[in-house]
């Protein structure tokens, strides 16, 4: 299915998936020089890192929100490298926190009475008719399903999922479980026992050798729990005697009559995989959706975009339908710049059989973000006078305003392809003033500090529609 | 490191030679089970991964059933939004060692954020292994786990091994596993996997959908409800894939009547457009049918002709396992039932008494209602016919009257051998280097 969708831009990450060859210490010589030739490669030539066509290209790209940046590396984190720990635990429903001991002792689910319907997975709540010795049941609010259907009646309001809980481990399957367990146990037991004791105390090969291991006779043979029926002949005799089959459920679970617990949410922190700097770190509570520490890509690297008010002045075939192969297109990119200070931009465009790139623009300044009262319109024009409108044409510039500058590429589609992706090489250059006052301690008397300069480079997709 | 042959060494028979006291057993009672529930035993515990070709099974050791089960092609759908914007499919089989390790990211992730709710680094991983499966992924899985992420250590169990634990003894037994790409019977003999002895055969899950979806094609009807027309073929578009795995998962019996053998010719596995059975055999089924009516109606959302009523032949309910009791001679596939008795005849002579009487099968597909009972009258019958007919009166099935599900059987022993601290082979993070890992073929030092 090959839609042709609005346009996008996507961002590369450079994680290369499971085993990074760092990580592994061990790792066989050739291997890693193997791997250390590829980087160096790959820097200097002009090969982009995934080939849009093939299956691993969605694997590894996302679009900027998606993405997080570790400062301490300077470089862009994906959902796949992070490292991932919980910082909490609660209920989605009743909002309650657990804490983490708790958690695997109540099955990860809450503890209280929330509870899904099974008709509708709606949340049920806990109702009271008067009749009988068993008041309380579940009920749901939307499709009136109650609990009494499937014979759950409860005679507290509260706890309801223990009294579950305790009716379901008096099942069979647990019970022959607890049973099996047992009996492993003990053959384990006695086998360790039996083999230290035959052996003696200094030989260490002999775990390796277990000889005579008398588990046999000493442990009595596993007889199975009575109790267990025989379900398989009255689903036989059901599905035989079956005419119309529509009340057959498409669930797969087969308890889907009953009501499920409902499962608890973790709050997330995550970590960069390489320096272990905390990327982002939620507000404990559970009502609370802020984050302590949130460095998320967007904040420092600028946000590229393909934007329509421009496209509709310099490039209009990019918004109609499919492209022709061999005819040159032209495309805006926007780039906008998230820092307090300037941003230099370098772009490099591959060399491909695909298409033919031609980017005019390769090196310009993104001005720093400026809140929105300190803009005013009159400075901008002003100031723009820095900026010659002629030169910027033959640059390739398009457009400037406030933080953002439009740039425009030449595009030549060569063979046809569901989806014209164009890979971009992007450097970034800019200077960090915020002083590290642990660093710079002895210079700060005075003196102007002098910040770190910052290079981010990272590959971008753009994704512009169908060649035919 | 040992190696798997020699996991769960200790089950073997004793030499006649002395035992100790018996007074270790004297303490025992039911109430060690529950006293690990209550002190929680959170250090030891172990998350027990299956994952099978079709299905994912995630847990904790020490319970008896996966917390977490599901199938694995809607899973993938997971990365599917810019996938589906690029126009790739999701669907489409892995192609590269990278991308396979990709697509286990996702999935182990999604898994362990929201149902294992723990820290990856924290808990060790024992993963289910069968007999057959193929060193790269095995290699992918650990590398996700070890690598990306960084469990400390990973073990790997014999999946036949572990699903005879559930059944309280591991002298002898043959596990016939069926999965949804292959069938392998693997004999067990005083705990070990005798993996030279195994043999497998491709007429699995697999071959079941296939040929279901192609009787289903070329046998029933379909009434759109909007239209006039009485009925028509389920020509191309009619039947969608969650109409057949609903077929396949909740309506579908095993015969237990063999179809007689001149009439086997035409059977075998359609391949999904057209069915080739010849009218002979249609009408032995039609005879020998057990349904009490001959038609089943189903209200399904077809793919291109909106909701209407599915009206399928009962025999094909009952009748849509048959190659894999009765093979597919056109395609030179073995079925199920000659599988076991060649595994039998490999394996060696003074076994074959214990492994016939111990038939455990497991897998999805073994779920079928009736497809066990019918699986080992099949085997009775070739074992009749065969060189070996002494055994066919010992033939008899294990684990019949368990409250254990054939499909998680595997995974439940895995668990129990975990929670009764039966070690195997393992490898842990930082010996791990990215490409080797100890393999059942590994020689113990």
């Amino acid at each position: 299915m090959t839609d042709t969708l609005l346009p996008t831009v996507l961002y590369h990450c450079p994680c290369t998936g499971a085993m990074r060859h760092s990580d592994a210490s061990n790792e066989p010589a050739e291997k890693r020089s193997k791997h250390s030739n590829d980087t160096k490669g790959s820097s200097q030539s002009e090969r982009p890192p995934v080939d849009s066509r093939s299956a691993l290209f969605s694997l590894r790209v996302s679009t900027l929100e998606n993405l997080y940046y570790c400062d301490d590396c300077s470089s862009l984190r994906c959902t796949r490298c992070v490292v991932e720990e919980p910082a909490g635990y609660h209920c989605p429903n009743c909002l309650f926190e657990v804490n983490t001991t708790s958690v695997r002792s109540e099955k990860n689910s809450c503890a209280r009475n929330c509870f899904q319907c099974p008709v509708c997975t709606h949340v049920l709540s806990v109702v009271e008719s008067s009749e009988g010795e068993r008041p309380f049941s579940l009920s749901c609010a939307v499709c009136c399903w109650n609990s009494r259907e499937i014979g759950w009646e409860f005679e507290k309001a509260t706890g309801i999922s223990t009294q579950i809980e305790r009716i379901r481990a008096a099942e069979v399957a647990p019970r022959e479980y607890s049973a099996l367990l047992d009996y492993w146990r003990t053959v384990q037991r006695v086998s360790t026992a039996s083999a230290a004791a035959a052996v003696g105390a200094g030989s260490t090969g002999s775990f390796k050798q277990r000889l005579a291991v008398p588990s046999i006779g000493v442990v009595p043979e596993y007889k199975a729990i009575e109790g267990s029926s025989d379900t398989e002949q009255a689903h036989v005799a059901e599905l035989v005697a079956l005419e119309n089959a529509d009340y057959v459920s498409y669930a797969s679970d087969p308890r889907c009559k009953e009501p499920q617990r409902i499962r608890l949410h973790m709050k997330l922190a995550r970590r960069c995989c390489s320096c272990h700097h905390i990327l982002i770190k939620p507000m404990p509570k559970a009502q609370a959706t802020q984050f302590k520490i949130q460095l998320m890509a967007a904040n420092f690297l600028p946000t590229i975009t393909l934007p329509s008010r421009l496209s509709l002045k310099y490039s209009p075939q990019l918004l109609e339908g499919p492209f022709a192969v061999g005819r040159m297109l032209s495309v805006v990119l926007r780039f906008a710049n998230p820092l307090y200070t300037e941003m230099k931009v370098d772009i490099a465009s591959c060399l491909s059989g695909d298409v033919r790139v031609d980017v005019a623009a390769r090196q310009f300044t993104l001005p720093p973000f400026t809140e929105l009262w300190e803009y005013d319109e009159d400075e901008d024009e002003d100031s723009s006078g820095d900026y010659n409108a002629n030169s910027d044409q033959r640059g390739g510039i398009v457009d400037r305003h406030g933080n953002r500058v439009a740039i425009q590429l030449s595009v030549t589609p060569l063979v046809p392809a569901p989806n014209l992706v164009i890979p971009l090489h992007i450097t970034c250059l800019h200077i960090d003033d915020l002083v590290d006052g642990e660093k710079d301690g002895s210079s700060m008397a005075g003196s102007k500090p002098a910040g770190r300069k910052v290079t981010d480079s990272f590959w971008v997709y753009a994704v512009l529609g169908k060649v035919q | 490191m040992t190696s798997a042959l020699d996991s769960l060494n200790f089950l073997r028979r004793p030499l006649p030679s002395t035992t100790t006291s018996s007074s270790v057993l004297s303490g025992i009672g039911i109430g060690s089970s529950a006293s690990s529930i209550l002190y929680g035993a959170s250090t030891e515990e172990k998350i027990v991964i299956d994952i099978g070709t079709r299905s994912l099974r995630a847990g904790f050791s020490g319970d008896h059933a996966p917390i977490h089960s599901s199938v694995l092609s809607t899973r993938f759908a997971l990365t599917g939004s810019i996938a589906r914007a690029l126009g790739h499919s999701t669907q489409s089989a892995t192609e590269s060692e990278e991308e396979l390790e990709a697509r286990l990211i996702e999935l182990l992730r999604d898994v362990y954020r929201h149902d294992l709710l723990v820290d990856a680094r924290t808990r060790k991983v024992a993963l289910v292994e069968s007999a057959l499966v193929p060193v790269a992924l095995r290699l992918a899985v650990a590398r996700v786990l070890l690598g990306n992420l960084r469990v400390p250590q990973v073990s790997f169990y014999p999946a036949s091994v572990a699903a005879l634990m559930t059944c309280g003894s591991v002298h002898a037994g043959l596990v016939v596993d069926c999965g949804h790409r292959t069938v392998t019977v693997t004999p067990v003999y005083e705990a070990r996997a005798l993996l030279p002895y195994v043999t497998s055969t491709p007429l699995a899950g697999s071959a079941l959908f296939d040929n279901l979806r192609g009787l289903l094609r070329s046998y029933a009807r379909f009434t759109p409800a909007s239209s006039r027309r009485v009925d028509m073929d389920c020509r191309e578009g009619v039947l969608t894939e969650t109409v057949v795995t609903h077929v396949m998962t909740k309506l579908l019996v095993a015969s237990p009547i063999a179809p007689p053998g001149k009439l086997r010719e035409t059977l075998g596995v359609a391949d999904g457009d057209a069915c080739a059975l010849s009218n002979e055999l249609v009408a032995f089924y039609e005879s020998n049918s057990t349904c009490s009516s001959a038609v089943t109606g189903l209200t399904i959302d077809s793919g291109r002709y909106g909701r209407g009523l599915l009206l399928i032949p009962s025999w094909i309910r009952e009748r849509a396992a048959e190659p894999l009791f009765c093979g597919d001679p056109g395609a030179d596939l073995q079925s199920i039932p000659d599988a076991i008795v060649q595994c039998i005849g490999r394996a060696p002579l003074d076994t074959r008494r214990a492994l016939i009487a111990n038939v455990l099968v497991i897998g999805g597909i073994a779920e079928l209602p009736g497809f066990r009972h019918r699986l080992l009258r099949d085997v009775v019958d070739r074992l009749r016919d065969s060189r070996w007919s002494a055994l066919a009166a010992d033939a008899a099935l294990a684990g019949d009257e368990s409250a254990f599900m054939p499909s998680t059987r595997a995974w439940a022993g895995t668990s129990l051998a975990v929670a009764a601290k039966i070690g195997t082979v393992e490898v842990s993070r930082e010996e791990f280097d990215g490409c080797t890992l100890p393999d059942w073929t590994a020689i113990t030092q």
